[in-house]
């Protein structure tokens, strides 16, 4: 098993003086698993602890509770020998390539930067591994002695992914890598990604509010709405038959490239609630289609299972209401 | 649909100088808007989507900005004659504009309400003396229009802060503020793109019925062939300052007969269809302070053939098709 996550928790004190306690609850009873080689896409709107979840796994924030296991190693309690390890094994890749690289460092100096920092190659060696890892990325030699403002956004983007997998990890976490570049662009980059991962065997955890990239790239998705995977399930079963409203309402969301396509079903209405004192019960019920009064806004569900790997968080389901 | 198209921009040209030269940010861009219809302006970042539309409005700023020539008919008149005067007496009310970010376009100091209300008086000082109306007759025709674009307790976040809405109603407000001088035509430049894909589907719902509760031209600017798809009629796809193809939504996603809008199309990752190979567009945009000669798209076209050295013209196909491209259609 490459990642094993449990019921993680992040919360975000946001109190100000003599505002009273505030509490963003960013991440709540999050568990999701990732295998050697597999590509597991988390999607959900902004605002749903997606990427939280991802800065949580590197230990970019500190979780409140809950495990996080990289590589079959618990990686919550703080140690920081434990973390420089965890660096080598998990990598991440933001989105937005442009606030990602140091405007004043070559890109060289910015590909060798994590082997400065973790490894005793240097000089000559280290020149030839940065261009190799420009070769991998598919960007040309003299591209080395650039400074980041000389690069579009596609190429950034793959400097940063060269300096991603500098160190070889096992598990690459991409944050919306594609969003801030155009369609053309995109469809290079993750045909890239693509060809990276069979290549090296590498798990993605990716990280996207378009499902369409998703399906593209992932064999297993996870939903996420207001800080819970509301469900969870390989690829194509969830884009055939989705169980829960909230993935029903995504997927018909999604504007179709074709001609005259009305949008499928009614849109959601409202807005994404707010996580700072969250309502009981399901977190959805304010914006569900589907809502049973009574129930759902008053107790949470469980997670059912819908199928092999498949599960769904909502009371729809729940066979003993059946 | 009448005679003569409501907005008809004939062969805009549009420069800007730079240190390093001169941006040839359009070149020769024509392109007609009917009455009640809804053209869609497609491209990749820097074909000049957003320069066209600002043209439109005499939004570019001058300088560095420079219109070369062209023409830009509404309604029969010359918008780019005497020096501007005209079109400011339409913008914001016959031709209204929204943008990709709602927060820059609105006052974080202001109310709501109020910065509705003003535009409303701004809009109501270029009509005749009869129509204007009062102040309270401009409050009251600004909850309204909060109340048509569906923006929730329009009575509430008449007095609310801009930083106290959300993204999609953010949105709203700019629509209403748009739509309350009754233009004709409204330009939307990437008004979804800031957006979650929820919160898009609703407000591209909302321009879908806007559209026809106000009678509506739309021009919609956009990366994103799945936006313009729901609400367009018509798409002009645009590549590095010129129009390359135009056709019917119908035409462009059956029958596309440019090389870079079969590239486009190719690169669309699709949700409804499983996994298979996409295609991007190898290599970037040239750089417009020096164009490549004759198709400007030859540099990465994979059809080029010395031909393409002298510029296709954008030739009619039949049923409203345009195409600009030496090697059109021919399958390689």
């Amino acid at each position: 098993m490459m990642l094993e996550v449990r019921d993680l928790k992040v919360h975000f004190d946001v109190s100000r003086r003599g505002r009273g306690r505030t509490v963003v609850q960013a991440v709540n009873e999050v568990s999701l698993h990732l295998e050697r080689g597999e590509a597991l896409g988390l999607v959900g709107e902004s605002g749903s602890g997606k990427s939280t979840v991802g800065k949580a796994i590197l230990q970019l924030v500190r979780p409140n509770a809950g495990s996080i296991r990289v590589g079959g190693e618990e990686m919550t309690q703080p140690d920081r020998e434990r973390e420089t390890r965890l660096r080598r094994t998990a990598q991440m890749v933001f989105q937005d390539p442009h606030s990602s690289l140091n405007p004043r460092m070559t890109i060289l100096r910015s590909v060798a930067e994590p082997m400065i920092l973790h490894t005793r190659l240097r000089g000559q060696a280290m020149r030839a591994r940065v261009a190799e890892l420009l070769g991998i990325v598919g960007l040309p030699q003299h591209f080395q002695f650039r400074y980041p403002h000389e690069l579009s956004g596609g190429q950034k983007q793959r400097v940063c992914i060269a300096r991603a997998i500098a160190l070889d990890p096992d598990l690459l976490i991409l944050d919306e890598p594609t969003s801030a570049l155009d369609v053309s662009v995109q469809a290079q980059i993750l045909e890239f990604l693509r060809s990276l991962q069979q290549d090296r065997g590498l798990s993605y955890l990716f990280i996207s509010h378009n499902l369409a990239v998703v399906r593209h790239l992932c064999n297993r998705v996870a939903v996420m709405y207001l800080g819970r995977i509301v469900e969870e399930g390989p690829t194509e079963e969830v884009f055939r038959s989705p169980q829960h409203p909230y993935t029903r309402a995504l997927l018909g969301a999604v504007p179709l490239p074709q001609a005259r396509q009305p949008l499928a079903g009614d849109p959601l209405t409202g807005d994404i609630p707010s996580p700072v004192d969250l309502p009981p019960g399901c977190s959805f019920t304010s914006r569900c289609p589907q809502a049973i009064g009574g129930l759902c806004d008053v107790r949470a569900p469980d997670d059912f299972v819908r199928g092999p790997g498949h599960r769904a968080r909502c009371h729809l389901h729940d066979p003993a209401r059946a | 649909m009448t005679g003569s198209p409501l907005l008809a921009v004939e062969d805009l040209t549009v420069e800007f100088d730079t240190f390093d030269g001169v941006y040839k940010a359009l070149d020769g861009v024509s392109f007609t808007l009917g009455r009640g219809e809804s053209l869609g302006i497609v491209g990749e970042t820097g074909c000049g989507k957003s320069v066209t539309a600002k043209s439109i409005l005499g939004l570019v700023p001058s300088p560095p900005g420079r219109t070369r020539a062209g023409r830009i008919l509404f309604d029969g008149d010359d918008l780019l004659e005497d020096g501007g005067a005209r079109v400011r007496n339409i913008r914001g009310v016959d031709i209204a504009m929204i943008f990709q970010d709602p927060m820059t376009y609105l006052n974080p100091v202001f109310t709501v309400g109020q910065q509705l209300v003003d535009v409303i008086r701004a809009q109501q000082r270029l009509m005749p003396a009869s129509e204007r109306m009062s102040r309270e007759g401009a409050r009251a025709l600004a909850l309204e229009m909060l109340e048509r674009v569906h923006l929730p307790n329009p009575e509430r976040q008449f007095s609310a802060y801009p930083h106290q809405l959300s993204g999609g109603m953010r949105q709203r407000v700019l629509i209403a503020q748009a739509l309350s001088g009754r233009p004709r035509i409204l330009v939307a430049d990437e008004p979804t793109t800031a957006l979650d894909v929820t919160i898009q589907a609703q407000i591209l719902t909302l321009i879908r019925e806007l559209i026809s509760s106000f009678q509506l031209s739309v021009i919609l600017i956009s990366h994103d062939l799945g936006v313009v798809a729901t609400v367009c009629d018509r798409i002009v796809v645009m590549y590095a300052g010129q129009i390359v193809e135009d056709a019917s939504v119908t035409e462009i996603f059956d029958n596309p007969q440019h090389p870079y809008t079969r590239g486009l199309l190719a690169a669309v990752p699709h949700p409804g269809r499983p996994v298979s190979s996409l295609s991007g567009i190898s290599g970037t945009l040239p750089n417009l302070l020096d164009p490549p000669s004759g198709c400007r798209f030859r540099t990465r076209c994979e059809r080029a053939t010395d031909a393409c050295g002298t510029r296709p013209a954008l030739e009619q196909l039949g049923n409203d098709h345009r195409v600009a491209c030496w090697h059109r259609g021919v399958d390689p």
